[in-house]
């Protein structure tokens, strides 16, 4: 992508290291553009504005890491373990779902199932309107776009306010699930003694979180994906979890959905070739940096080679204190995930070669994944 | 909806938003010069949409150098609706 006045494209993973780890950059100011926004063209954005201000790409200093050390605390890699049986009944439903199905859309009925199932009962959110949910839900990611166009300001303002009405009303009336699992993240965090967020914020905050969570379906898929294009040697191996194990870094690497990382430079800088501006937006291109040439084009066998021995190095859950809270999530579902599937489904192939992308111009994502399976009626 | 009259009415609007003088801005004036916000070209092609009922990204402002392919730009966009 090019480089334009105020936005400058990085394609290189040392300049995008470089500028990850350097002081003279932050977070998008989102709650202080919608804010001018509102008082320059007398609109509403209330609803909106709270989201991002309890969002934490958009936070920064002392609540950002207050609520970043919480929600680790909860959710974080270290946590996993206590979800695992969770996780892994919620993944061995639907490939009791897939094997009984005539038809089977991974996306549709293997990786979105599993990150809502899993994420639903991990942040605590209940709605009555599950539809809606998913809908708004999905144009979060949206929100990560730089100069989002006031037309879509406004329908985001009017489907969140909306949502999180939905969501707080749903949650008045419901515990979590009687289980043997602890307690959701929303619970936790309403039960928080802080003066920095109030109830409303936990609920923003919350659903941040199950909309960023998203990139876990999108990017499982495009592992997925990967493998199944893959040469065949490559491709039985992604029923070996060591192997998943071992190799789960590159799998993200070409998996990851995230297309961008925003970052505003707080002064004037010199960072590689760049001569970056106070107050300029840079934009880490992550498929650039990561040489990942066009997302779903099969890569060949020495590409694979390379990149399973030498080019692990990824940025795809970000760097430093934005580092992303979801990545020991993600990591536990997809390295669980794809083994299971492998190993079911030895003969899993892709329906079609074309691959079925989505629109969405900030996201590397597939709208379907259908594939043929040779079931097995026993285990 | 011409050249000349999308060209005035984003001036008008520069105008109205900025300290820039009525005579500083032309078609050909570069942008970068100007130095319009964040925030200038999103409530600008807010305002772009309602007048000439098209859908308009406001990095447009910011990936054109002059006022003249701003309003190429939005004329193709027309074209295309």
């Amino acid at each position: 992508m090019k480089s334009h006045r105020g936005f400058i494209h990085i394609n290189d993973i040392e300049t995008a290291h470089k500028i990850s780890v350097a002081d003279g950059f932050r977070s998008p100011k989102m709650e202080s553009h919608l804010n001018a926004i509102q008082n320059e063209g007398n609109i509403d954005l209330t609803n909106l504005t709270h989201v991002c201000k309890n969002s934490l790409i958009f936070m920064s200093e002392d609540r950002h890491l207050e609520l970043r050390k919480k929600v680790l605390k909860h959710i974080g890699p270290t946590k996993m373990k206590q979800w695992e049986a969770m996780i892994d009944e919620i993944i061995s439903d639907q490939i009791d779902i897939i094997n009984e199905a005539d038809s089977v859309d991974l996306i549709k009925d293997f990786t979105y199932p599993i990150y809502r199932k899993a994420t639903l009962r991990l942040l605590g959110i209940r709605t009555s309107n599950p539809e809606n949910l998913e809908y708004w839900v999905s144009r979060l990611q949206e929100l990560i776009e730089p100069l989002l166009p006031l037309r879509k300001l406004i329908q985001l303002e009017n489907g969140f306010k909306d949502l999180i009405s939905q969501l707080k009303k749903g949650n008045s009336l419901k515990k979590d699930a009687e289980d043997d699992f602890p307690l959701s993240l929303l619970s936790e965090l309403l039960n928080w003694d802080t003066p920095n967020f109030n109830d409303d914020d936990v609920f923003a905050a919350v659903l941040i979180l199950y909309g960023g969570s998203i990139n876990v379906s999108q990017t499982l898929a495009n592992i997925i994906y990967h493998l199944l294009n893959a040469p065949d040697a490559l491709k039985d191996k992604a029923s070996d979890s060591k192997w998943v194990k071992k190799n789960l870094e590159y799998l993200i690497k070409i998996g990851v959905s995230s297309k961008y990382i925003n970052r505003i430079a707080t002064k004037n800088q010199d960072i590689g070739e760049y001569s970056i501006a106070e107050n300029d937006t840079v934009i880490l291109d992550l498929p650039a940096i990561h040489s990942n040439g066009c997302p779903y084009k099969p890569k060949p066998i020495a590409t694979w080679k390379e990149g399973l021995t030498e080019k692990k190095f990824h940025l795809a859950f970000g760097h430093g204190v934005h580092y992303c809270v979801g990545a020991g999530y993600s990591r536990f579902i997809i390295q669980k995930a794809i083994p299971v599937l492998f190993n079911k489904f030895k003969n899993i192939q892709l329906d079609s070669k074309i691959p079925d992308i989505g629109n969405m111009s900030h996201v590397t994502s597939l709208n379907s994944l259908n594939v043929g399976l040779k079931k097995q009626t026993n285990d | 909806m011409t050249k000349e009259s999308i060209i005035k009415f984003i001036s008008t609007r520069i105008i109205s938003k900025t300290d820039i003088k009525a005579d500083h801005i032309g078609a050909e004036e570069n942008l970068k010069s100007i130095g319009l916000s964040s925030l200038n070209a999103v409530m600008i092609s807010g305002e772009i949409e309602d007048e000439f009922e098209i859908e308009v990204d406001p990095k447009i402002i910011f990936e054109s150098e002059t006022l003249s392919e701003v309003a190429d730009k939005l004329m193709i966009l027309k074209e295309n609706v």
